[in-house]
């Protein structure tokens, strides 16, 4: 229930903030947001803080310098846009530290699987993506060729196609086993 | 593209939500009424597996390499509708999990990326065809499915000054107008859709006749 109701608390502040086009309410927003991380118990809210700025910043910046090269009197709309942006970056972050996702979506019990597995299935392919670019990287001295990197697409793309096939076979066999179904 | 919060309207991504998830609820039942108790861990798999091929960088003549988005594959080997579901699940766990793209822009991407790439990738390779080789046909189908997406987030993003400004008609959002954002995000996306399109044509040989 808790993980619910801070979803729909999350739910109103992304609305209450991406309606909100006034300096002042966004600086105090954000400096609300600091204090609740300061005082949370949340963990490593130095690399949250990080996180929070690196999503946000890149196209943001690029964006709002932009048109502040264009337009001279626009610092007013570069601090709005950045701030905004920053304070719902940090506002997500936060959320998605203090919330169980999988819990608060498990009013649907398809939807709450479907998000275990794909999320678990994609941790399991990356690390094993970068295991095959380790490979690739030690076995070849200088860059590879277009041929190789071509045939290692192909391999790779081989590889996680069938990959998926066995293991959604396998899970839904695990999944037949263990009551899912109700069969 | 990744579209950070806070450039995106509410009154632009609510009823993109809203659409969204009907075209989605709808994908998922077509989906479910093929496959009944496979559903769930094929669909995972599947979107593992497309989370997977946005992850490889695809080889370009001339030595660089861009990062594809794999919708044409998906959409020809499964199609558009099952490449609709997989992806967008990709798309959500992006900006919810891994914490890249925003939750606001999460429905534009789905619908742009998602839903119009795997539409335009499926019928274009259907019309190729019938006048073109099959690479040509392949190629061609990765190539304008990344243009459309392209084209439909930049038509999204393009709207935002003409429909959201303050008093004195300066943007409250997205601040550059049609006439800037299309050619800014259409033509460095001619690069990704080559990309794009060499992937389709590599994985759509080695996969074909698999399935």
């Amino acid at each position: 229930m808790r993980d619910k109701l801070l979803m729909l608390l999350y739910l109103f502040c992304l609305l209450y903030l991406s309606f909100s086009s006034h300096i002042y309410t966004l600086l105090i927003a954000l400096v609300l947001l600091l204090v609740f991380l300061i005082l949370s118990p949340i963990e490593k809210k130095l690399k949250l803080l990080k996180h929070a700025f690196l999503s946000f910043s890149l196209f943001s910046f690029f964006i709002s310098f932009s048109y502040l090269l264009f337009n001279q009197k626009a610092l007013d709309y570069f601090l709005m846009i950045n701030l905004r942006s920053f304070d719902l970056s940090l506002l997500t972050f936060i959320f998605l530290r203090m919330v169980n996702l999988y819990r608060a979506f498990d009013f649907s019990k398809t939807l709450s699987f479907l998000l275990v597995m794909a999320v678990g299935n994609a941790i399991t392919y990356n690390r094993l993506l970068k295991d095959f670019k380790d490979a690739i990287r030690s076995r070849t001295l200088q860059k590879p060729e277009r041929k190789t990197l071509v045939a290692f697409t192909k391999r790779l793309s081989l590889f996680f196609f069938e990959k998926s096939i066995n293991t959604s076979r396998e899970v839904q066999e695990a999944m037949r086993s263990r009551g899912f179904y109700n069969d | 593209m990744h579209i950070p919060d806070g450039f995106l309207a509410p009154q632009v991504y609510i009823p993109a939500y809203l659409v969204d998830i009907g075209l989605l609820f709808y994908a998922f039942k077509r989906f479910k009424k093929n496959l009944k108790e496979e559903t769930i861990p094929y669909l995972a798999s599947l979107s593992a597996f497309s989370f997977i091929i946005m992850s490889i960088a695809i080889p370009l003549p001339g030595g660089t390499s861009v990062h594809g988005l794999g919708v044409a594959s998906l959409s020809l080997l499964f199609g558009p509708w099952t490449a609709f579901l997989s992806i967008s699940l990709v798309l959500f766990l992006q900006a919810t999990i891994f914490g890249e793209g925003g939750i606001t822009s999460f429905p534009i991407n789905s619908l742009s990326i998602a839903f119009l790439g795997s539409l335009c990738a499926y019928y274009t390779y259907l019309i190729a065809k019938r006048y073109l080789e099959d690479k040509a046909s392949l190629f061609l189908s990765g190539f304008l499915s990344t243009l459309m997406s392209a084209f439909a987030v930049a038509l999204v993003l393009g709207i935002h000054p003409y429909l959201f400004k303050d008093t004195f008609g300066k943007p409250l959002y997205f601040p550059f107008k049609l006439s800037l954002v299309l050619p800014a995000v259409l033509f460095p996306h001619i690069l990704v859709g080559i990309g794009e399109g060499i992937l389709t044509i590599i994985i759509l040989r080695a996969l074909r006749g698999r399935i």
